[in-house]
């Protein structure tokens, strides 16, 4: 008896958190997480306020995860089922969203992609996509990273964590774009998206070459711990670009610790996203490209300024 | 007072009417027959995780492997599929991984005597380490039709895998009530050491429940890929928690020695109805992941403090650990 | 009959080389694995690089001192990880938004570990939930409320005060008197740039050493772990014992995130990564610690964390496939165990 009484108090409790829906339209945005990601939490802001701007109800579902990707696939056809009007997504994997998305086409509910996209070929399931893309922006830094270096150099590479869609096509965009040139990519370990472990390998690359002039950090987050650890092994005047364009990144090119962070521009998809959304359910959205790029920039210490 | 087998059954079948009726008076679409037949596909996952897992519990054991023999089997399937491998032969071939890999499990913990928590987490690490390795970090997905239709497609108006998880619930019934090793399965959980002077080889127990969970868990694995025509290198990450949590609202005693599957399977049905009203709600799956803990920690306290104290003591002096 | 003379019970009958695997199997392992290394890989033999190892084990044993208390009472703490970022945020938060002084700001993080040693003691002691369980719900919780306080924030830098704590280097002062040759000797220079960190690691290694081998504690801690039962019939205070190895252990893990968020200068909630806890539990495993409880041995398990992290430098340093890392670390960590577990019961 105590058991069942216990369960059924915790089932109030959580049911006494219930949504009430307003009138107007309901939204929903289907994303992985967004603590501790800037980003992310930019791109959810401006989506929600976009939406509650036009006097519509937003619902946000958070995967929670960096991993799961069936508890996403679960979240959105819980939202088609809850009846939402329209749905902005980030999948967290290319392939794994393809099924909902049909099922979402088949209710008749319009679909605009931003951040991630999905498997080429499914064009039809979304009205379109909007993002930064993490390859070309990390192109952009190898690229940015060749000119800085005058062509000559050792780079090493602090990664995210493994399985990461977007860490992993930052660090193969750098790649590309340090391909064809004279630098040479000696090391790459995974930084976990944490400062410990981005200290830890660093520290580790070093020991095997010290000799490195440029290092590409894929996230701002893990900075302080890269710094920390060259500071540590007294190596100086070495080319760090990273990627994400946060606060604490542009904070770091004016104190002349980084030359730069590649930005993106997560306030823009957000905006863009729901424009395109509510363009799609008047109706008015023939025609849209099925990409669009938010683009990306090299923040650097003349864009930033004082 | 303690609880009998029955009670706990009634109590249990009570929780899970309780659970959609309060999700449907306060959830506007839960109750939609097509919501509805959602929530069971989505659980079919967690009940064939949870009825792989229940009988290593029932032994005094654990098994944290579960979450990387989801991901690992689900990757070795698309890995197969994509070279053109027959859809039989690959599904066959990450069964036999999973009895494998739960085998070499079972024999680290039978005959080298590591405990079952180390050996199946670090078992756990490397399955799904290899996983990342079968396509350089990134996911499989375009899985022939026949493939996902197991997935997706219904038969008579009921999801395929809603189908294929009664089969496994069958199957898991019948292995502990109604055959042999079922007794010594429950035998070896209760008190190991009365069964190895019985003359039993309690090795070849240990090996069958983690060669079953093992076998459970890639077919959970083959499952998920299905119904996500994705295999992702993460993909079955929540299930670990997921499975244990169905168990333990099913009666199944973290001490060993009892639980049914039948029971196991509504817990998993609950955990699973409750994810999905608290995503119906909006709630973020971090806050759920906080709610099933604490229903957890309320569940097994509650359980522990309603306990036959004597016979509990009993039981704990006459455990030899094994 | 003939069983019982093959194999030698007390370890009296034992030879002295096989009592010293037995009790310190992870020192010859560490030992055979430095030696491997330093011949066939490059670069790791160096005096920079063996400190390097040093400063990154300082932070991992003193949450594995913690660990290895409690695997000592037969259970385990899943909130290790959780706390961490916990008391990391929670540093982070005192000294940089509201501007405490470090002592007082490092003093309450401690205060914060014990707190969270109580709670998950007392759950085991009384509520009598399981360890596995009860640690890994206290730890979602924690984890909960550092995403609340820390709203997904980090701190960086930390104040100057804060710093000092972990990074000023104690053997200054001797280096300076030194005579001049000898301070130009790499080595020295190199030995006197230690942070203090390591040295605070040090002292808490001897301070648990003496708690675990030389009290009565450390003798009560082992029957605790042998037989509760048995414990308790001999006048042993069962309950307080338990619940003050679950504080001692959480304020261990509170000092172990202090250290590392001074080494990073960055609090972060997540500090640690998702991995952690399992990192500091094949640390003590590796070290000999038994996973039922009764036995564990101080410098086996800081020979443990030797060992765990000169591999993962080992790693980053042959630059291996990055993919590969985890199953590789995987399969050795179930070499070490294998090796423990069989030398525990065979020997």
């Amino acid at each position: 008896m105590k058991r069942i009484l216990s369960l059924f108090l915790v089932l109030i409790m959580v049911f006494s958190v219930s949504l009430a829906f307003a009138d107007g339209l309901t939204i929903g945005y289907s994303t992985k997480t967004i603590t501790n990601d800037a980003f992310q939490l930019s791109l959810h802001n401006a989506i929600k306020d976009a939406v509650e701007a036009n006097g519509d109800t937003f619902v946000g579902v958070l995967a929670e995860s960096q991993t799961a990707v069936a508890t996403q696939v679960n979240q959105i056809e819980d939202l088609i089922n809850q009846g939402v009007d329209g749905l902005i997504v980030n999948p967290m994997d290319s392939n794994a969203c393809i099924q909902v998305l049909e099922k979402a086409k088949t209710a008749g509910i319009p679909v605009v992609l931003v951040d991630q996209g999905i498997e080429k070929g499914h064009e039809d399931l979304f009205v379109t996509f909007i993002s930064t893309d993490n390859a070309a922006g990390g192109k952009n830094a190898g690229e940015r990273m060749v000119k800085e270096l005058n062509n000559v150099g050792n780079v090493i590479i602090v990664r995210g964590a493994n399985g990461s869609q977007a860490g992993d096509d930052r660090a193969n965009g750098f790649k590309e774009g340090i391909k064809d040139s004279g630098l040479v990519l000696i090391n790459e370990q995974p930084g976990d998206w944490v400062v410990d472990k981005a200290m830890q390998v660093t520290e580790n690359m070093i020991q095997a070459n010290p000799d490195i002039q440029g290092i590409f950090c894929c996230s701002d987050n893990m900075l302080p711990g890269i710094l920390q650890a060259l500071q540590n092994n007294d190596i100086e005047n070495v080319v760090i670009i990273s990627f994400d364009g946060s606060d604490a990144g542009i904070q770091m090119i004016k104190d002349g610790k980084i030359l730069g962070t590649v930005a993106q521009f997560p306030d823009k998809i957000g905006a863009w996203g729901v424009e395109y959304l509510m363009k799609a359910l008047k109706g008015e959205a023939e025609g849209v490209e099925p990409f669009i790029d938010a683009g990306t920039e090299v923040f650097d210490l003349a864009t930033v300024g004082e | 007072m303690p609880f009998s087998a029955r009670k706990r059954t009634v109590l249990v079948m009570f929780a899970v009417v309780a659970a959609f009726f309060a999700g449907g008076s306060l959830v506007p679409n839960f109750l939609k027959p097509a919501n509805l037949l959602n929530v069971i596909r989505q659980c079919s996952i967690i009940v064939i995780c949870a009825v792989g897992i229940a009988p290593v519990i029932i032994t005094r054991g654990i098994d944290l492997s579960v979450g990387g023999n989801v991901t690992f089997c689900g990757m070795l399937t698309g890995f197969l599929l994509l070279r053109g491998v027959p859809i039989v032969l690959a599904i066959l071939a990450a069964l036999a991984a999973g009895i494998l890999i739960g085998l070499i499990s079972g024999a680290l913990n039978a005959y080298l005597e590591v405990p079952a928590f180390v050996a199946t987490l670090v078992i756990g690490q490397i399955t799904q380490g290899s996983a990342f390795l079968l396509n350089n970090g990134r996911s499989f997905g375009g899985f022939p039709n026949a493939y996902v239709f197991l997935g997706n497609g219904s038969f008579l108006g009921i999801p395929m895998s809603n189908y294929i998880m009664v089969l496994f619930v069958a199957l898991g019934i019948v292995l502990t009530s109604k055959l042999p090793i079922g007794t010594r399965i429950y035998g070896l959980g209760g008190n190991a050491q009365v069964l190895k002077n019985a003359g039993v080889n309690t090795a070849k127990i240990k090996l069958f429940v983690f060669a079953f969970s093992g076998f459970c868990a890639s077919a959970a694995g083959v499952l998920l890929a299905a119904q996500l025509d994705t295999a992702h290198p993460t993909q079955g990450e929540p299930y670990q928690l997921d499975a244990i949590a169905s168990c333990i609202i099913g009666g199944v005693s973290m001490s060993g020695g009892e639980g049914k599957i039948i029971l196991v399977m509504l817990g998993a049905l609950i955990i699973g109805s409750i994810r999905n009203i608290l995503n119906l709600l909006a709630v973020h799956s971090f806050y759920q992941n906080i709610l099933v803990g604490v229903i957890i920690i309320t569940v097994v306290a509650i359980s522990m403090m309603t306990r036959d104290k004597r016979a509990y003591r009993t039981a704990q002096f006459a455990q030899v650990k094994s | 009959m003939q069983r019982t003379d093959k194999v030698k019970h007390t370890s009296s009958q034992q030879s002295l080389p096989v009592r010293f695997v037995k009790q310190y199997g992870s020192v010859v392992v560490f030992f055979i694995l430095f030696i491997f290394s330093s011949l066939f890989i490059d670069r790791f033999f160096s005096v920079r690089n063996v400190l390097t190892i040093i400063k990154q084990a300082a932070v991992t044993v003193v949450a594995c001192m913690g660990m290895m208390l409690i695997l000592t009472t037969g259970g385990i703490d899943l909130s290790l990880g959780y706390t961490l970022g916990l008391c990391s945020i929670f540093l982070g938060i005192l000294s940089i938004k509201l501007g405490l002084p470090a002592w007082q700001a490092v003093l309450l993080t401690l205060v914060l570990g014990a707190l969270v040693g109580m709670l998950n003691g007392v759950i085991i002691q009384f509520l009598r939930v399981p360890p596995f369980i009860a640690t890994l719900g206290v730890g979602y919780v924690l984890f909960g409320i550092a995403q609340i306080f820390g709203k997904g924030d980090a701190y960086y830098p930390l104040p100057d005060d804060l710093l000092a704590l972990g990074m000023s280097r104690p053997l200054n002062g001797l280096y300076s008197i030194l005579p001049k040759a000898l301070q130009e000797n790499d080595t020295i220079q190199q030995v006197s740039r230690l942070p203090s960190y390591v040295f605070i690691a040090l002292f808490v290694l001897i301070l648990i050493y003496i708690l675990r081998h030389k009290t009565t504690y450390g003798r009560q801690l082992s029957a605790f772990g042998f037989n509760r039962a048995t414990a308790k019939l001999s006048g042993i205070n069962t309950a307080r014992l338990h619940v003050m190895t679950y504080m001692i252990s959480s304020t261990l893990v509170a000092l172990a995130s202090v250290m590392l968020t001074i080494r990073v200068n960055c609090a972060q909630s997540n500090l640690g990564g998702s991995n952690y806890t399992f990192e500091i539990v094949t640390a003590a495993v590796v070290g000999g610690t038994s996973l039922f409880g009764g036995i564990s041995n101080v410098i086996s398990c800081l020979f443990g964390c030797l060992i765990t992290k000169s591999l993962e430098n080992i790693v980053n340093l042959m630059a291996v496939n990055i993919y590969l890392y985890q199953p590789m670390m995987g399969l050795i960590i179930l070499l070490a165990i294998v090796f423990e577990v069989y030398k525990n019961r065979k020997l």
